[in-house]
């Protein structure tokens, strides 16, 4: 018995060889399950006209049974993300027929790749928050809804600040309506000029920031010089407002710009600032910075002007941006979104949250809670806003700025890493002083263009 | 013999009756009497045989088939899934992947910015892994010696390592910030200033690699301490008898001893870096500009920034590449040099 042991065993047990192709068999199962899959799945995006179903939705009891739900997905934290919740609770309070419900899903970065996740899954969200610069890359993949027919007689253009509504249109066709919209400013520390006597404005040059700054960095804080202006090394926003106001852009359309004129000379003037006069630096927050006290300037959202109360233990000044050959101003911010391929039925009851949102009292108290920009004319009459405006110089700076204002640069809004390739660039410049502004725009220009290859044809077809 | 009771043993529950029956029912086909009767005996056993068979195997499918399906749908194929992604142009949201054959990696093996992050990544793999071994061993030894907390003191420098990467990511960037942090305040203590950590293309990766350090080095040591104390006396003892210092002991007997241990540490270590994405996520971003960005991070924004798929699985399959070339040389290295107890 005990010498049959090993042969019966290895009678039972697979040989290596019918193992091994048991092993492959067993694989091959989900590699041909997902093909299959892969396969069915790009069909229907080429037909377009399937329907896309919803991410995961669990209305609380009290709104259970309504005819729609709708799911927004967002990427407002913190106060604004509060304030968003609170005017979407009061939809679903204001009518029995539409719950909505706002879904998180992380800053811009983290949300849009979560967006293309889902509609690769085929369940997505009814509306999309999408920041200005995130929209154009949807837009060009045919995933956007156009909005026109959603708009009516007393829901339209008429009832928003038109350039900042026009920003959403593609020809005359609306895909994005605007929301959270800004500018940047430029925040001053009253305090810190007060005590050296400079005059109780923002700067009107960059030239004139620099002849201030000498006197600024002379005070001191926590022991150090005070610094003059933090620039901003986590987005291109500041910088492409210091390329227009230095003559230049950072493309035409999509032909490239940014390592020819006016964009080089002032990222050459900000590395100065930084290096030889040593009165800048790039910091990883402005706003955060600017709010405690250790720089005496800096260039940031509107959004960010009730953050930085909280924060602050000075008075905090507000100024239109700096010019130097020419004045520019960039929008910002963000807006919303539908998808092309959601039910009908989805899609109208999406724009119902968007109509009750661009309702002036909405709208009003949406810019009251946030520092956006009041996006809808009549906000600015709504009791509570029109006395904030009247009361707070600050709060009426960024109106005032408003009709300056214009739209990115196409390469920032439709190239998908379009600003990410500026940025590193940027940070290039502003965190060594001996990085040569030409070679380093050079390359970025090198690699926005290896981009601009890919998305030519697509953009061609909504602009060309 | 041992090995195939043992496996009888195991897998008799599991077989239950077949497997008594086939004992007692099958006699070995060696015996029998004239041919025919032994011919028919055959016959019979290898039907009996060929059907139990397709049952054990049909058993060993279900049982193995769980395990196979989740390993086959989240290991085997997403790598092959992204090798054919890598010969392809795709941004994720368009229609179907077209297929562009090598350009992928052609692109990226004459790209400046790929060359910066490969040196990135062997700079910052590298240093992680001689510092880890370095400073593991040393804090290993230290806490091997018989002094009075040093349960204490090994609990606290094995805590890093079980905290999550953006937590630690999180409280580094206080600790770095200039103007208000602690690496501030005890460099302002000797007189020096604090760089701007990692705001500064000159400090960024240093930065990285300090934290990564940290996080790791508690882990790293413990290995180490487990390795040491199993170490045999007796050789000590010999060496001791034999006038060897306490240094050559070290470098003559411990070293050589411990090279399990010192392969394990660098197999998981070299991986680990490798694959570092958390960290540079919260503190980098692998900027400024791309001082820090690694392989790992490269994938990510080929992949979620630029929405260039193809790009990013053709990183991937660099990174899985290299990460195979490593294992197999370190397997290689294994075998030969290192010894085992």
């Amino acid at each position: 018995m005990s010498n049959r042991l090993p042969r019966h065993s290895s009678l039972r047990r697979p040989s290596r060889r019918s193992f091994l192709g048991m092993t492959a068999a067993g694989l091959s199962v989900p590699i041909l399950g997902s093909c299959a899959g892969g396969v069915s799945s790009s069909d229907d995006g080429e037909g377009g006209g399937n329907e896309l179903g919803q991410v995961d939705i669990s209305p609380p009891s009290k709104y259970r049974g309504r005819d729609v739900n709708v799911v927004m997905w967002s990427a407002m934290g913190g106060v604004n993300g509060e304030a968003l919740d609170a005017l979407v609770e009061k939809f679903n309070e204001s009518q029995d027929s539409i719950y909505a419900e706002v879904q998180f899903q992380g800053n811009y970065h983290e949300s849009s790749p979560k967006l293309t996740a889902a509609l690769r899954a085929g369940a997505v969200p009814d509306i999309m928050m999408l920041a200005d610069t995130f929209w154009g890359r949807f837009l060009l993949n045919d995933v956007l809804e156009p909005l026109n027919g959603y708009l009516t007689d007393d829901f339209n253009r008429d009832n928003y600040v038109e350039a900042l509504f026009d920003e959403g249109l593609v020809g005359d066709e609306l895909y994005w309506l605007s929301y959270g919209r800004s500018t940047p400013l430029f925040y001053y520390n009253k305090d810190a000029f007060a005590e050296i006597g400079l005059p109780d404005r923002g700067p009107e040059t960059w030239t004139e920031l620099r002849e201030w700054g000498a006197e600024l960095s002379k005070l001191t804080v926590q022991g150090q010089p005070l610094k003059v202006h933090a620039f901003t090394g986590d987005d291109d926003w500041q910088f492409m407002s210091a390329a227009w106001q230095f003559g230049g852009s950072l493309s035409d359309g999509l032909d490239v710009t940014i390592n020819t004129g006016g964009a080089v000379d002032a990222a050459a003037w900000q590395q100065r600032f930084i290096f030889e006069d040593q009165m800048g630096y790039m910091a990883e927050s402005s706003a955060v910075d600017f709010g405690t006290g250790v720089v005496a300037t800096t260039i940031t959202s509107t959004g960010a002007l009730r953050g930085i109360y909280e924060n602050a233990e000075f008075e905090v000044g507000t100024a239109f941006l700096p010019a130097e050959v020419t004045t520019g101003v960039p929008t910002g911010g963000m807006g919303f979104s539908l998808l092309r391929d959601v039910p009908q039925e989805r899609k109208d009851a999406a724009f119902e949250v968007l109509k009750f949102l661009g309702q002036p009292d909405n709208a009003a108290e949406w810019s009251l809670a946030s520092g956006y920009l009041p996006i809808v004319k009549a906000a600015v009459d709504e009791p509570e806003l029109a006395e904030q405006i009247a009361e707070d110089p600050n709060r009426s700076t960024a109106v005032e700025q408003l009709p300056m204002a214009q739209g990115s640069d196409a390469i920032r809004s439709y190239l998908p890493n379009g600003t990410d390739i500026i940025i590193s660039g940027l940070q290039e410049i502003f965190s060594s002083g001996s990085a040569d502004v030409q070679s380093v725009f050079d390359r970025v220009a090198g690699e926005l263009e290896e981009g601009v290859e890919r998305i030519r044809d697509d953009y061609d077809r909504y602009f060309g | 013999m041992t090995v195939s009771q043992t496996v009888q043993t195991s897998t008799t529950p599991l077989e239950g009756t077949s497997l008594t029956s086939h004992s007692t029912a099958s006699p070995p086909s060696s015996i029998g009497g004239d041919a025919g009767a032994r011919g028919a005996a055959d016959r019979t056993v290898t039907r009996r045989r060929r059907r139990r068979h397709s049952r054990e195997y049909l058993l060993f499918l279900v049982l193995v088939s769980p395990n196979l399906l989740l390993i086959g749908t989240f290991e085997y194929w997403p790598v092959i899934y992204n090798a054919y992604l890598s010969l392809t142009r795709w941004n994720m949201l368009s229609g179907v992947p077209v297929w562009v054959g090598l350009d992928n990696y052609q692109s990226l093996l004459t790209s400046s910015s790929f060359h910066t992050v490969m040196y990135n990544t062997l700079l910052f793999t590298g240093t992680v892994v001689i510092g880890s071994v370095v400073i593991g061993l040393a804090l290993a030894v230290l806490f091997n010696q018989k002094v009075r907390g040093r349960g204490f003191v090994r609990t606290v420098a094995f805590a890093p390592h079980i905290v999550s990467g953006a937590a630690v990511a999180t409280l580094w960037l206080f600790i770095f910030n200039p103007d208000y942090g602690l690496s501030r305040f005890v460099l302002n203590q000797v007189g020096l200033s604090s760089p701007r950590w990692v705001s500064d293309s000159d400090w960024a990766l240093a930065s990285l690699i300090i934290v990564f350090l940290w996080k790791g080095i508690g882990f790293v040591a413990i290995v180490y301490l487990a390795g040491l104390q199993s170490l045999p006396e007796d050789v000590y003892e010999a060496a001791k008898l034999d006038g060897a210092r306490a240094w050559t002991t070290f470098r003559r007997i411990t070293l050589p001893l411990l090279s399990p241990v010192t392969f394990f540490v660098l197999v998981i270590t070299i991986i680990g870096t490798f694959q570092a994405y958390d960290m540079i996520a919260v503190m980098t971003g692998g900027g400024p500009g791309n001082a820090t960005t690694t392989l790992s991070w490269y994938i990510y924004e080929q992949g979620f920034q630029a929405s260039d798929a193809g790009r990013a699985a053709a990183s991937a399959m660099i990174l899985f590449v290299i990460l195979l070339i490593v294992t197999g040389l370190q397997t290689k290295y294994a075998q030969r040099k290192v010894h085992y107890q």
